[in-house]
């Protein structure tokens, strides 16, 4: 009987593809875990180290945030578990747990099956990413039939009708082209094709970034929606911290490709702990009365082809100690004041923070 | 989508020399093109040092094969070769260089302007520039050279106003989406004029693919030059090498050193060209596809 | 609405349409036109800062281009210190200049990425023969960077825009526009695609500048709570019209017109304890194609009553400089 090997010589095996469960993953295990995750670009100027040694969990049910700047690496982190960077010219290493399998491991015929069966990605509204000379109702059957190649017209109306009631599109849109559409109507769009296969999680990477302010609101409280009914898990990736606030469970704050602070949102972003995150709230005007004068964050992003001993942090922090300089800090549980946690708690509830400041504390 | 730093953090280093340094390392084919085009450059500026003989004085060594004194052999009145070949180069990039000056001068302009001011200017110079296009130019050449004469300089000037419309072509394009950026917005608000905003601004961040264009018109030129020469409406005071090759072909068959050399160092120079011009679009794919942000 | 000409900025009436080209045959013989601007009128005091927030399709953009001089307005005047603009453009077009700078979006498209940043700054000097010498204006901009805190001075002179920050090349073009001392300068976003840390001190260097140059400004943007710390009032703009205008905080925390009321509930808040009900509007952004007759948002109104269909609504003052266009506003 011949084998046939893949390109690293492995034999593919069937039982893999089957592992991708169908039924309902279990509150308790994690989701999506990222250990220790690295990934570091090639460009003729030396390595670019977008991404540092990042672990998260994310649990069914309860959508994570990733909040950063430019040079964050928080879109790298996304991309890189979702297997879309090009591998050429991406060193990666570390493990991403998707549903028990290391997507860092799997090949590119696994992640074809994962992709949108059971993961998913939105990305910022770019009106490329659908084909300008096919109806949206042929876009949406292509794509479904990607997975389900035997799936009949009329099947795939049932499907879609329920989910384009949840995302306030009527369904003359699906006689429309993609020039017809207005900015929120495409993003919809691109947010029911996510949703096609009932995938377990979806990413929304500045999904609501490019949209007017009211589009924007409908559009939050139509995802909102779809974690309450459908108990969609999301995964938000985002520059501003309002989305996340209203969307999301928890909340990873990234800087130079470090998680500085992780924990619930009503934690982190009512008593921020870490000063980068303080910072951050700090640069948002508040609508509330009384006018106090922004302070930004002085300084300027590090150079990410650089290894740092110490915080990346330090240069542009108000409240560096001298540890700060050569001593890299580690993300530690710091105490919460609600009570007592178990430990298997820990990882969904605790805030963790990556500061000097605070290694003192701790469990 | 959110602006961040750019890839060149603090170098004072100009983009001229990091482009040159990065073309050598991407473009194999490039480097060979350019080497080529050096060596043929320094052989036209140093003629007189680099040819053994003087070309025009007759000899009484007539029709040699190649040999140890005559490199590339004689012609039917003497004259050596090698020499000739030597000079020709002279000829050969003078009327190239300045026959895509010309047509890049004329081109530049002329697209400039119809893209950024558009309106009838635009309409008049796209019509003037889609005439051109349907002539067969080399035809439209040959009658010319054959009205006016066929001196050197005539030549020159000839190519050169009959080759400026595809330039000017590149132009526009580049004009056309150059003015809907930002800084030329910038630039009108404070306070300058639009021939202004078009020469300080426009053209010079739209003139690449024109560059480009220009330099494989060079070797266009060359060719060009090299074929009138052949068909005997070149200038016959001087040596080209079109010139060698008409001469050679009345005896080929006895003589093939004359014609064949000639033909060689057209071949040699439009490939170096050519080779160059596929460096150059290299470089502009590794820049494009992102791997030097 | 007393003594209209003294005051550095008045719009009186502007209105921008362009004609749409539709078949003669489709259309019944009727011109549409595309309304971007209609009917707008506001003024600007000496160093204020007027904050005009709207969505997409609202016209602000147009409007910004139209006061700068970029494009001719369809009707209506536009006066600047009581002088009427289209006539000083047609006199002294570069006098004019002066008067009216812009900083937009994007500073890495707004500085020609040739040029380095002295010869981006000088030349603006030069245009207007401010400094007697190259070395004279050079030390203009050496004093000005370092007025805004770009420091060393001498070094962000020789670099080109690629090579510093988007926040850093934003304050750079700010400075730019205030080295000539406007009248006006319309910022058009000019912090939306800055990254939330560095826009305080972008936003700061314009308050700044402006305060010591007594430069009225127009901050354009779709950010409420950025426009709310910046401008001392504030103009709502819907389909090419005004809808409301008053000082900031009455505008923001008493929203008279409903689409002010529901742009306000739908601003995202980082506070998650700030869970507010938002309110959500039927139908799309419509685009300004002979909008009317009646009210332009009535459409989508969530309080519209009959006559909103019909007829336009007039101006009702509120006190306090708070006017609103509707037939039943909120109070």
């Amino acid at each position: 009987m011949k084998h046939n090997s893949n390109a690293s010589g492995k034999v593919p095996s069937t039982e893999h593809a089957h592992r991708i469960s169908t039924d309902v993953w279990p509150n308790e295990t994690p989701l999506l875990s990222v250990k220790n995750l690295c990934v570091d670009y090639r460009t003729p100027s030396g390595l670019v180290h977008a991404v540092q040694r990042v672990s998260l969990s994310c649990f069914k049910g309860e959508s994570l945030g990733l909040v950063g700047e430019s040079g964050s690496g928080k879109s790298t982190l996304v991309l890189s578990v979702l297997r879309l960077l090009p591998r050429t010219k991406v060193i990666e290493s570390g493990q991403a747990f998707f549903k028990g399998i290391d997507l860092m491991k799997s090949s590119q015929e696994e992640m074809s099956r994962i992709r949108w069966t059971a993961l998913s990605i939105v990305f910022q509204q770019s009106m490329n990413s659908l084909s300008p000379v096919h109806k949206i109702s042929e876009q949406i059957e292509d794509v479904y039939r990607v997975h389900q190649p035997e799936a009949t017209k009329a099947e795939i109306r049932a499907k879609i009708y329920p989910l384009l009631e949840m995302v306030n599109l009527s369904p003359r849109i699906l006689d429309l082209y993609p020039h017809e559409l207005s900015g929120g109507m495409f993003q919809r769009i691109n947010i029911l094709l996510s949703l096609v296969h009932n995938p377990d999680l979806v990413v929304l990477d500045e999904a609501t970034t490019a949209l007017d302010v009211i589009t924007q609101g409908q559009i939050l409280d139509e995802l909102n929606r779809l974690q309450e009914e459908l108990g969609q898990t999301f995964i938000i990736v985002t520059h501003d911290i309002s989305v996340i606030a209203d969307l999301c469970k928890r909340i990873a704050v990234m800087y130079a490709g470090h998680i500085v602070e992780i924990g619930n949102v009503e934690s982190v972003l009512v008593k921020p702990l870490h000063p980068y995150t303080c910072g951050l709230i700090n640069s948002i005007p508040p609508l509330t009365k009384g006018r106090k004068k922004i302070v930004g964050i002085q300084g300027e992003l590090p150079d990410l082809r650089q290894t740092f001993a110490g915080c990346p942090f330090e240069p542009r922090c108000t409240e560096a100690m001298e540890e700060c300089k050569w001593k890299l800090p580690e993300l530690k549980l710091v105490n919460v004041s609600d009570g007592e946690l178990k430990t298997e708690d820990e990882l969904r509830q605790g805030h963790f923070v990556a500061c000097h400041k605070y290694l003192g504390e701790g469990l | 989508m959110f602006v961040e730093k750019g890839a060149n953090l603090g170098s004072s280093n100009s983009l001229a020399v990091k482009a040159g340094k990065f073309f050598l390392t991407v473009s194999k084919r490039g480097m060979v093109g350019a080497a080529i085009l050096c060596i043929i450059c320094v052989v036209a500026i140093f003629a007189p040092f680099v040819a053994p003989y003087d070309p025009y004085v007759l000899g009484s060594e007539v029709l040699q094969p190649p040999n140890r004194a005559h490199l590339c052999g004689t012609d039917h009145l003497g004259r050596d070769v090698f020499s000739m070949l030597v000079y020709g180069t002279r000829v050969s990039l003078i009327v190239g260089v300045m026959a895509a000056l010309i047509s890049g001068l004329i081109g530049t302009i002329a697209g400039g302007i119809a893209g950024f001011f558009g309106g009838a200017t635009d309409r008049a110079i796209s019509a003037i520039v889609d005439v051109f296009l349907m002539i067969p130019t080399f035809f439209l050449i040959i009658i010319i050279v054959a009205m006016f004469g066929s001196s050197f300089v005539n030549v020159m000037v000839i190519i050169g106003l009959t080759s400026w419309p595809s330039n000017a072509r590149l132009m526009r394009a580049q004009a056309l989406s150059i003015r809907e950026r930002g800084f030329v917005v910038g630039a009108r608000a404070i306070g300058e004029s639009g021939w202004s905003v078009l020469f300080r601004h426009v053209i010079p961040n739209g003139i690449l693919p024109v560059l480009a264009n220009t330099i494989m018109q060079v070797a266009g030129a060359i060719l060009t030059e090299a074929g009138l020469s052949f068909l005997g409406l070149g200038d016959p005071n001087v040596i080209s090498w079109g010139q060698l090759v008409q001469v050679g072909s009345t005896y080929l068959t006895s003589g093939w050193w004359v014609s064949t050399f000639g033909g060689l160092a057209v071949v040699l120079t439009v490939m170096g060209f050519y080779l160059l011009g596929d460096g150059i679009s290299d470089v502009l794919n590794s820049l494009s596809s992102g791997e030097w942000r | 609405m007393i003594d209209m000409l003294g005051k550095p900025v008045v719009v009186q009436e502007l209105r921008k349409w362009y004609p749409v080209r539709r078949s003669v045959l489709l259309s019944h013989g009727q011109q549409a036109f595309v309304k971007s601007v209609d009917d707008v009128s506001f003024f600007i005091e000496e160093g204020e800062v007027l904050g005009l927030i709207g969505e997409s399709g609202c016209g602000k953009s147009t409007l910004s281009r139209v006061l700068l001089g970029l494009e001719k307005p369809t009707a209506g005047k536009i006066l600047f210190k009581g002088e009427d603009i289209s006539e000083m453009l047609k006199r002294e077009p570069k006098s004019f200049r002066r008067k009216a700078q812009i900083v937009m979006q994007n500073p890495f498209d707004f500085l020609d990425p040739r040029e380095t940043i002295e010869r981006a700054l000088s030349r603006a000097l030069e245009l207007h023969q401010i400094g007697s010498s190259a070395k004279e204006r050079s030390e203009i901009c050496l004093q000005g960077l370092e007025g805004i805190g770009l420091k060393p001075a001498r070094s962000f002179l020789l670099r080109r825009p690629r090579e510093l920050s988007g926040g850093q090349l934003q304050r750079i073009c700010i400075l730019r526009s205030m080295l000539l001392k406007p009248l006006l300068l319309v910022a058009d976003e000019p912090v939306s695609m800055l990254d939330v840390s560095v826009r305080a001190d972008v936003l700061n260097t314009l308050l700044d500048l402006s305060a010591e140059n007594l430069t009225s400004i127009l901050f354009v943007s779709h950010d409420i709570s950025v426009t709310r710390y910046v401008s001392n009032r504030i103009a709502v703009m819907y389909l090419g019209r005004i809808v409301e205008i008053g000082n900031a905080d009455d505008v923001v925390f008493s929203p008279a017109h409903p689409y002010t009321e529901a742009l306000i509930s739908n601003s995202p808040s980082p506070d998650p304890r700030n869970k507010r009900e938002r309110i959500t509007l039927s139908g799309e952004p419509p685009t300004p194609i002979n909008p009317g007759p009646g009210c332009y948002f009535a459409p989508r109104c969530f309080r519209k009553t009959k006559e909103c269909a019909n007829l336009y609504p007039d101006c009702v003052d509120l006190g306090g400089g708070h006017l609103v266009w509707c037939f039943n506003p909120k109070n």
